[in-house]
């Protein structure tokens, strides 16, 4: 009883973080078609620029955390005039490279910077944590919960109920039409990449502190993201939320029950299963040609 | 069915023999092959450094890896992120094989086999699986292989550490120290570089071409594009193996990180520097990606950086030539 | 079934909601043109798509009286039904001679392991299918472009590469789309005598265009689509003589 209350939390937690994390990559591939295989790096980067903040400037945690989040909307808006915005009229492959690169310039970085050694940030609110039917939850996770949900839920409501989100909505669907009708797609995409890098940041800072910082931290989370958004459909951002339920619960109580040393394969092998049996996800609304 | 009987004589648009030009196209090539092969012979005898003939050796039998990935990703066009996975099954049955005592050739033999097994059970489960699932579905592969490789200590040791593999030996002749494998490392290569020139000037290669380019143009026309794609998969997984095997016998060692993240994007940036297509362009980019970090010994820090900006600045510099490699129709606005 | 040398039974795509093609037949007699008209959005290419198998269908499909499962590209075309697409599909980075070789009847030594064991074989198999091709591309006119890229020709040019491709297929129907937009008249003047020699060949075709003249010239019977669904079937006469036909069809834009 007391394990499916801890499990609980940490499968909630770790969906709250994949949605973060599929959500930003959503919106940056709804808005401009492109899969930015840097989103695990930036995700990163978020950690250690929040770790930046808190160790030399001496920050408090929260102000840190909000340091690292503008500090990467504004590299996913130099990321789009650098990587992508010269690349516009490119086959998609060639965006995608072009992102790999930059994820591996952006690690290299981070290595440089900050080193190899893995790190630890700290949590938002020391010594806090709640008690549970019994269970004593981390602090961390909590917040991890409730910010994501209010995130996750203004991010609903830009997109359904503003004109940006009307605007971003028409690009998705059809981005020649778009530009037709007046839409100023640059913008739109720049936005989204800005919007991309904050959710980054903030799936990073939020998850960083539950384990360890290190250079591939992002990566794992990404892919873990990946798997949310293909197990959803990659479509919307419902289907995104819940493949990240599908993805956080199963690894986290098939994993915490059974197969514990492989806990961390098993979204991927659902993935790969439902790849093999319905190759457009559980959720897709059109057929992609990617 | 009708074939043209009543028309005007044809022009033989100027080939001779039986497959006319494509026959001497490829022996062109073959004999290109065989010369550049017979003069490398002589690299061992130019008494080069021990570190300079390491990194020789080093880029023989990665050249033999990136030209599978080539089979993979230049002539299927199917973007697989799972070729270094590949390798390390390939590494640790060759080990796995010679701590039970097995010759060096069955022991390779074992690493094709099961590297063939994994890309065999990888490519049915993503049979009909579009490109951008494809990429997504071979990274998680790669993640739950390497997860997998590090637990199952039965078959890939204490930690996934195997040491004490013995010398590769042909026909009780052993190789030992790096300018003998030189020469074994030499042949694997020479024997991919036929492999492929063969693919490429076959009926083989333009149907690759057009199941790369217009898959579904392809399928009308009668081409088996997802056979076609499923075997190059397999076949070039399994060269992956192969070379992850050599590595594996050369070093004596095998590790998790032995065929790790570095290698992975250093095989893309191989094959796409290589400009996807041929042989040779996949020999020189390899060249480059082994023999730079040395030459710039003082940069080693900077290496994955300079990389990545070489890589960006290739795609920046040369989108079309890349696109032209890859062939793809141009995106519409935004 | 009636003899027809193909036949389409209900077929039905739709894409969200929408029925590109409503439960359409379709009978093609031996050795003769149909032609397939109708107005921008009617489902003609949809339909094309769908006995190709390009798209998802439901139906049933049936070549020379014998059943081929749809949704299945490779087995249609084994069947020996060939196409030509809207937009030309020929491939800048082979020559005219290895876009011409691309969809032939008989495949043998086209494989992996042909290529690396089986080379004699290979070879024999390969010289009978470019003798083919040679001829179509001389049909066609393109002889002396046989060794050229296919990225040097012009836009009527690749159109006949693609004819070429489909002839080198020794097909017995033949489904064509639009084959004549974006030519001219000079050269909507040739292909219609180049289709009239394939005809003449006894290859079975669907024809779908705009232009009045080249369906009149060439069909022996329409067939008009509206709205994914078949509203009229007769001779050309028969057709331009319905007034609905005339007004829904010819009375906007008629022709190119």
């Amino acid at each position: 009883m007391e394990q499916a209350v801890a499990l609980t939390f940490s499968a909630l937690a770790m969906s709250a973080v994949l949605a973060l994390a599929a959500t930003g990559f959503l919106v940056l591939y709804q808005a401009s078609r492109v899969v930015n295989f840097a989103h695990g790096d930036i995700i990163t980067c978020g950690g250690y620029v929040a770790l930046w903040a808190i160790t030399t400037l001496h920050v408090p945690a929260l102000l840190g955390y909000l340091v690292a989040i503008v500090a990467l909307v504004v590299l996913g808006l130099v990321l789009e005039r650098v990587a992508y915005a010269p690349l516009r009229s490119r086959p998609h492959v060639v965006v995608l490279i072009a992102t790999l690169a930059a994820a591996l310039v952006l690690r290299a970085i981070l290595s440089l910077w900050q080193g190899n050694t893995p790190m630890r940030l700290p949590v938002l609110i020391p010594g806090f944590s709640i008690d549970v039917l019994g269970v004593t939850v981390n602090g961390q996770r909590v917040v991890l919960i409730g910010v994501a949900a209010v995130v996750l839920a203004g991010i609903a409501f830009v997109l359904h109920r503003t004109g940006f989100g009307r605007r971003l909505r028409a690009v998705a669907n059809d981005p020649q039409a778009a530009e037709l009708s007046g839409i100023n797609t640059r913008r739109v995409s720049a936005i989204a990449w800005g919007i991309s890098g904050g959710l980054a940041a903030l799936a990073g800072v939020l998850l960083a502190p539950l384990t360890v910082l290190s250079l591939t931290f992002g990566f794992t989370v990404m892919l873990g993201a990946f798997a949310a958004a293909v197990i959803g459909g990659f479509g919307s951002l419902r289907g995104v939320v819940i493949g990240a339920l599908l993805v956080g619960f199963l690894g986290q109580f098939v994993g915490g029950y059974v197969f514990k040393d492989y806990a961390s394969t098993l979204p991927f092998i659902a993935m790969l299963a439902l790849l093999a049996l319905r190759p457009s996800g559980l959720f897709a609304t059109s057929t992609e040609r990617l | 069915m009708t074939t043209a009987q009543t028309q005007p004589p044809i022009r033989r648009v100027g080939w001779s023999g039986r497959d006319g030009r494509r026959l001497s196209k490829l022996a062109t090539h073959l004999i290109a092959v065989a010369v550049a092969i017979a003069g490398l012979c002589l690299v061992p005898l130019l008494g080069l450094s021990s570190n300079g003939m390491n990194l020789v050796d080093l880029w023989l039998v990665y050249s033999v890896s990136a030209l599978g990935y080539l089979w993979v990703l230049g002539l299927a066009g199917r973007y697989a992120f799972c070729h270094t996975f590949m390798m390390a099954i390939g590494g640790y049955s060759a080990a796995w094989a010679d701590a039970r005592g097995a010759a060096f050739l069955v022991a390779l033999g074992v690493a094709l086999a099961t590297s063939a097994l994994a890309a065999i059970v990888v490519g049915a489960l993503m049979w009909r699986v579009r490109q951008f699932y494809f990429a997504i579905g071979t990274l998680a592969v790669g993640e739950i292989g390497f997860t997998v490789l590090s637990r199952t200590s039965e078959f890939t040791g204490t930690n996934g550490n195997v040491h004490g593999i013995s010398y590769p030996s042909l026909f009780g002749h052993s190789f030992v120290g790096d300018e003998q494998i030189f020469y074994l490392f030499l042949g694997a290569l020479a024997i991919m570089l036929v492999l492929t020139l063969l693919l490429i000037n076959a009926p083989v290669g333009r149907d690759l071409t057009a199941a790369r380019e217009t898959p579904e143009v392809a399928r009308t026309c009668g081409i088996p594009v997802r056979r076609l794609h499923f075997t190059l998969f397999v076949l070039g997984s399994a060269v992956g193996g192969l070379a992850g095997a050599l590595v594996t016998y050369w070093v004596g060692f095998i590790g998790v990180d032995s065929f790790g993240l570095d290698l992975s994007i250093g095989l893309l940036l191989i094959v796409i520097m290589g400009g996807l297509r041929s042989p040779i362009g996949i020999v020189l980019a390899t060249a480059f990606y082994v023999f730079l970090p040395a030459a710039l010994s003082g940069l080693s820090e900077y290496m994955p950086m300079i990389f990545g900006a070489v890589l960006l600045v290739t795609i920046m510099l040369f989108p079309n030539g890349i696109a032209a490699g890859l062939k793809l129709k141009r995106r519409s606005a935004a | 079934m009636s003899g027809a040398v193909l036949e389409a039974a209900d077929l039905r795509v739709s894409f969200g909601g929408v029925h590109a093609v409503d439960g359409v037949s379709v009978q093609l007699a031996e050795r003769t043109v149909l032609g397939l008209i109708g107005p921008n959005g009617s489902g003609k290419t949809s339909l094309l798509n769908a006995m190709t198998g390009v798209v998802p269908t439901t139906g049933r499909l049936y070549v020379g009286g014998d059943q081929v499962p749809l949704n299945r590209p490779e087995r249609i075309r084994a069947a020996g039904v060939v196409r030509t697409f809207q937009a030309p599909q020929v491939l800048a980075d082979l020559t005219c001679l290895d876009n011409a070789l691309l969809s032939p009847s008989d495949r043998r030594g086209t494989g992996v392991i042909s290529a690396w064991l089986g080379r004699p074989w290979q070879a024999r198999h390969e010289e009978r299918r470019r003798a083919t091709a040679l001829d179509a591309l001389a049909t066609v006119g393109l002889a002396d472009h046989a060794e050229r890229s296919a990225g040097t020709l012009t836009y009527g040019q690749q159109r006949l590469l693609e004819l070429a491709r489909a002839l080198a297929g020794e097909p017995r129907v033949l489904l064509l789309d639009e084959p004549s937009a974006g030519l001219n008249d000079d050269e909507t003047r040739s292909l219609t005598s180049l289709l009239r020699i394939v005809q003449e060949r006894g290859i079975s075709m669907l024809l779908v265009d705009h232009k009045v003249d080249f369906i009149d010239e060439l069909c022996d019977r329409v067939l008009v689509l509206e709205l994914g669904r078949r509203v009229s079937e007769g001779s050309p006469a028969e057709i331009w003589a319905d007034a609905r036909v005339r007004d829904a069809y010819l009375g906007g834009s008629a022709g190119a």
